[in-house]
């Protein structure tokens, strides 16, 4: 199981991750879960995913102000 | 027609928007005051610009109630009348900002001043996404019981990242009947904001209202008058389960914050 977490530098690049992690969901096959919910949470507490993470782990590194605190 | 604690989830879910909302014109405000003391902006120019964040905050969420409304009611080629754009609750807030600049304007302009400022125009702001939510539930919920539908009103405190204080908790699991106000407790808060139809109770008030629905299906369901969560953590799963109206509004808002912001 992989565990990734985000971690951003403004509340509109944890808005953007939120929006590519929530249209990624709908779409994709793929199964995994995030943590958390809301823009605000994400900016002060990163964004966590766990599970068949690959694809959109490669989404998320894209965002302008995104890193990868841990893994 | 949705059971009681599926309406709950749902609002909750929406109200989130707002809760984003309020973040974001938190930041921008403290965006817009960076430019104004290096005097990027003059002061006219600022109080515009925190007018348009406040009518933002206010009708963004509106639109997202409005979605919420759409979605619950279950009436197949049914819509609610327009967002909300303008009403006297809006009015107010813009007031009390035109007031709160003017004031400043005619003080020292000290530190103490613009901690005051920057503080009570925050406030408008963040009341501004709350009550934007609350109003078009009650416009919008409003249109349906003129429908014939049955609705109540029953008040959530907000335990999720946040710690409510003693009298959203008092308040959390009250149904009233629509058109009622909710009781101001006063534990902590003699008097609210203008009325207390729905939240804000408070500034930085973080309660939603979640308007029942009652039809034949679930017309012997038990209210449910404890608070209800939403999980932390999503799973691809239970992102696919949001409804449709839900999950493209929340989408909508979350391209709008970082439009907002960046502007």
């Amino acid at each position: 199981m992989t565990r990734v977490r985000f971690m951003f530098d403004s509340i509109q690049s944890a808005a953007r991750a939120l929006e590519t992690v929530l249209l990624d969901a709908r779409q994709t096959e793929r199964r995994y879960s995030f943590a958390g919910v809301d823009a605000n949470q994400i900016l002060r507490s990163g964004l966590i995913i766990e599970g068949e993470v690959a694809e959109v782990s490669e989404k998320l590194q894209k965002i302008e102000g995104s890193v990868i605190f841990d893994e | 027609m949705a059971r009681y604690v599926r309406q709950i989830e749902l609002t909750k879910a929406a109200h989130m928007a707002s809760r984003a909302l309020a973040d974001a014109a938190t930041v921008s405000l403290e965006q817009l005051w960076g430019r104004y003391i290096s005097g990027d902006i003059v002061l006219a120019k600022y109080a515009s610009e925190v007018k348009s964040v406040v009518r933002f905050s206010y009708r963004e969420a509106a639109t997202v109630a409005r979605e919420l409304t759409m979605q619950l009611a279950e009436l197949p080629n049914w819509e609610p009348k327009e967002p909300l754009k303008d009403t006297d609750y809006l009015e107010s807030l813009i007031l009390d900002v035109e007031r709160n600049i003017a004031e400043f304007n005619e003080s020292s302009q000290d530190d103490k001043a613009q901690r005051k400022l920057k503080l009570r125009v925050e406030l408008s702001a963040v009341t501004a996404a709350e009550r934007g939510f609350t109003d078009a539930q009650l416009e919008h919920y409003g249109e349906l019981r003129s429908e014939g539908y049955t609705v109540r009103k029953l008040w959530q405190a907000n335990f999720a990242n946040n710690d409510p204080c003693i009298d959203c908790v008092k308040l959390s699991g009250t149904v009233v009947e629509f058109e009622e106000e909710f009781p101001v407790p006063t534990l902590r808060h003699s008097s609210v904001y203008r009325d207390l139809h729905g939240p804000p109770l408070h500034v930085r008030c973080r309660c939603v209202m979640v308007v029942l629905i009652t039809r034949v299906e679930n017309l012997f369901d038990r209210v449910p008058t404890e608070n209800i969560q939403l999980p932390t953590t999503m799973t691809t799963d239970s992102v696919k389960r949001l409804p449709k109206t839900i999950f493209d509004g929340i989408i909508k808002l979350l391209r709008a914050i970082a439009r907002r912001i960046l502007k």
